[in-house]
């Protein structure tokens, strides 16, 4: 097309591109609440807007909003990682040993000992990454085999149970209870906190400067003075210590320590970041985006699920949505570029 | 950093090494000792790393004793290649038969190939492979995945007496175990006009799946009377689901597999049915049927260990059976 002749349609199409762009993932969202409110109605009343329905969604959403925003620091980076529902099995094993009743050791022991096992099985994916040249893809990869292996191997195979009614509490319980009309489950404030914990580390901190500048051109910031490596390190370190945090919370939910659980959570992680804008080409990703992302994910399932949607249509929708999402990603970077 | 790292190195390698003294160990007490003319049998186990599993191989070992044949078992660690050679190694060694707990049941046929090729019969167990290599062995022993939906759909349709809306939870799609026991659920529910499956998903067997799907369903306001799950977990998982709600009290649930996690929670009556899978009864029967094999007795092609209902009276006689007090 002439550019001569778009010329005096350039202002207002800007402005709704830029709109739709900075928005459009969470007009998504409320144009999926809205359709799903609708064709749930019944008897003058729609299940999905009801209170405990809203609490159900942001409750089944909380482990894997609290992954994927580990993940989103990661592929911000350029880089992936595949451990993460892996090691929420194995911590999720480790920490639900510590928490068992019989031993009656004080809360906060299972927690230090999930978040600093997190933190040091990141540290070691982003040092195999980052000192020994191995691609994410494949570090990640070996992780998330050997955590699968080592929670089957400490657990024998079956479910560790038994916790502590206080470490249950952190995946049961809720506070700002008004009968069964209104309350706040711990681990929607969890995700919630951690989520504007992870917004401000990468929006306004230098840690975050550095995430960006890493997926932006590695060579850039490593000649700018970042210590690429480092950083490196500890933004996967910083993505297993969120993972344990979602661990504690899933075992504490189900009251077990499972070396099952947390079957392809990478994936729907990974997926919640995508959804949500990150670009798996590194430099472009929000949080706020993610937490979108996520929602999204959690909205479809409840609404499907509501509505008693196949689970097959469930399972394509979801492929569908995911895709949807990556295409329009690189149609708008592609867009950006051309001009 | 780099002593941190060097750190790191240090745990991982005790680690590995940890492991390989264990597997060693594990080796080791597999190994029954051999005397003269004994039957030599080898067992290609499909994991030692499974707790259901190794109550298998408790049976294949006390067959063994029993019998007094020779048994040589292996870890094929979840791997089929890794199975295959393992095959290989027997072939080599001689063995007179091999029982199979196959890895995946799609890649099989090689493996009898190279059997039939030495003329040593093979026994499968547990999982139960398609027509053209069921036919090719000298038997399959397992448990009819039917049969235990059958007990779950008689069960509860007693319970209801004979009226009420059931929602069946799914294991992973596909896999046999979900699709024989559903079909065994429903072919039972079907013989009731007044039960309606309202709704059936997938929790792809994990308890954290399931009640969510459980808790979206008591969302949607639908009438439920009875859960029935592929499995224990499932079962766990929408019991939590319920218990959550106050509604528990008002629905029945039926699991399969008698875990001693849903053991417990029938304790406290939280699940009212479920059913046993007996690991012990199919490794035992294995090795019986192995020595007749060999000896080349005539082998139904299907031999079939019945699976046990669980009532809640029963609870701690099968808690003893895992070892729980």
């Amino acid at each position: 097309m002439s550019t001569i002749a778009s010329e005096g349609a350039t202002k207002r199409t800007f402005n709704v591109r830029a709109f739709v762009n900075r928005w459009g993932i969470l007009l998504v969202l409320i144009g999926m609440s809205a359709l799903l409110a609708i064709l749930t109605i019944d008897g003058g009343q729609s299940i999905f807007l009801k209170f405990r329905n809203i609490v159900n969604i942001l409750r089944q959403s909380s482990v894997i909003g609290i992954i994927a925003l580990g993940v989103t620091y990661v592929i911000i980076t350029g880089g992936i990682d595949l451990s993460s529902g892996s090691l929420v099995a194995m911590i999720g094993c480790l920490s639900a040993i510590v928490a068992r009743e019989i031993y009656g050791l004080p809360v906060i022991l299972p927690i230090i000992v999930a978040l600093a096992l997190g933190f040091l099985a990141g540290a070691v994916n982003g040092a195999l990454h980052a000192k020994f040249k191995i691609p994410p893809f494949i570090a990640t990869l070996g992780m998330m085999v050997s955590a699968r292996g080592v929670g089957f191997l400490i657990t024998k195979g079956r479910p560790i149970d038994n916790l502590t009614q206080t470490y249950q509490y952190l995946g049961q319980g809720s506070i700002l209870e008004f009968g069964q009309n209104f309350f706040v489950p711990i681990p929607v404030i969890i995700f919630l906190l951690m989520a504007l914990i992870a917004h401000f580390l990468l929006s306004q901190t230098r840690f975050g400067k550095y995430t960006y500048a890493l997926g932006g051109n590695e060579q850039a910031a490593y000649i700018c003075g970042v210590n690429v490596d480092r950083h490196k390190i500890l933004v996967y370190a910083w993505a297993g210590f969120l993972t344990s945090i979602a661990a504690v919370v899933l075992t504490a939910r189900v009251s077990a320590g499972q070396p099952s659980a947390g079957l392809m959570y990478e994936l729907d992680a990974i997926a919640s970041a995508v959804i949500g804008g990150t670009s798996l080409q590194g430099g472009i990703g929000t949080i706020g985006g993610t937490v979108v992302g996520t929602l999204i994910i959690a909205v479809m399932n409840n609404g499907l699920q509501l509505l008693g949607v196949s689970s097959y249509w469930q399972q394509i929708l979801k492929g569908v949505i995911i895709v949807t999402a990556v295409v329009l990603d690189t149609m708008r970077n592609r867009k950006k570029m051309g001009k | 950093m780099k002593r941190i790292l060097l750190a790191l190195l240090v745990v991982v390698v005790l680690a590995g090494a940890f492991i390989g003294c264990q597997r060693q160990e594990e080796a080791e007490t597999a190994e029954v000792e051999p005397a003269a003319e004994q039957l030599h049998i080898g067992i290609a186990a499909a994991s030692f790393d499974d707790k259901w599993m190794s109550y298998m191989h408790e049976g294949f070992e006390v067959a063994a004793e029993d019998a007094d044949v020779r048994i040589t078992m292996v870890d094929g660690r979840n791997d089929s290649s890794i199975q295959q050679g393992q095959i290989d190694t027997f072939i080599t060694q001689g063995v007179d038969a091999i029982i199979l707990v196959p890895i995946q049941v799609q890649s099989m046929a090689p493996i009898l190939d190279e059997a039939e090729a030495a003329g040593i019969p093979v026994v499968a167990v547990n999982r139960l492979p398609a027509e053209p290599e069921l036919n090719r062995l000298a038997t399959f022993v397992g448990s009819n995945e039917e049969f235990a939906g059958r007990v779950q759909g008689e069960a509860i349709a007693e319970m209801l007496g004979g009226e009420g809306d059931v929602v069946i939870i799914w294991g992973e799609i596909g896999h046999p175990a979900q699709i024989g026991r559903t079909k065994g659920t429903k072919e039972i529910l079907d013989q009731y006009p007044g039960i309606n499956v309202v709704r059936e998903d997938t929790s792809v067997w994990q308890r954290a799946n399931a009640l969510s799907l459980m808790e979206n369903w008591i969302q949607a306001g639908f009438n439920i009377d009875a859960v029935i799950a592929n499995n224990d977990e499932s079962a766990i998982g929408a019991a939590m689901a319920l218990e959550q709600v106050g509604m528990l009290e008002d629905v029945f649930i039926a699991g399969v597999d008698a875990t001693p996690d849903a053991l417990q929670f029938m304790k406290e009556g939280k699940i009212d049915v479920t059913v046993f899978q007996d690991a012990y009864g199919q490794g035992y029967a294995c090795i019986d049927a192995a020595i007749k094999a060999v000896n080349g007795e005539e082998l139904p092609q299907i031999t079939d260990i019945p699976f046990l209902p669980v009532m809640p009276d029963q609870v701690d006689e099968f808690l003893a059976l895992w070892g729980v007090e």
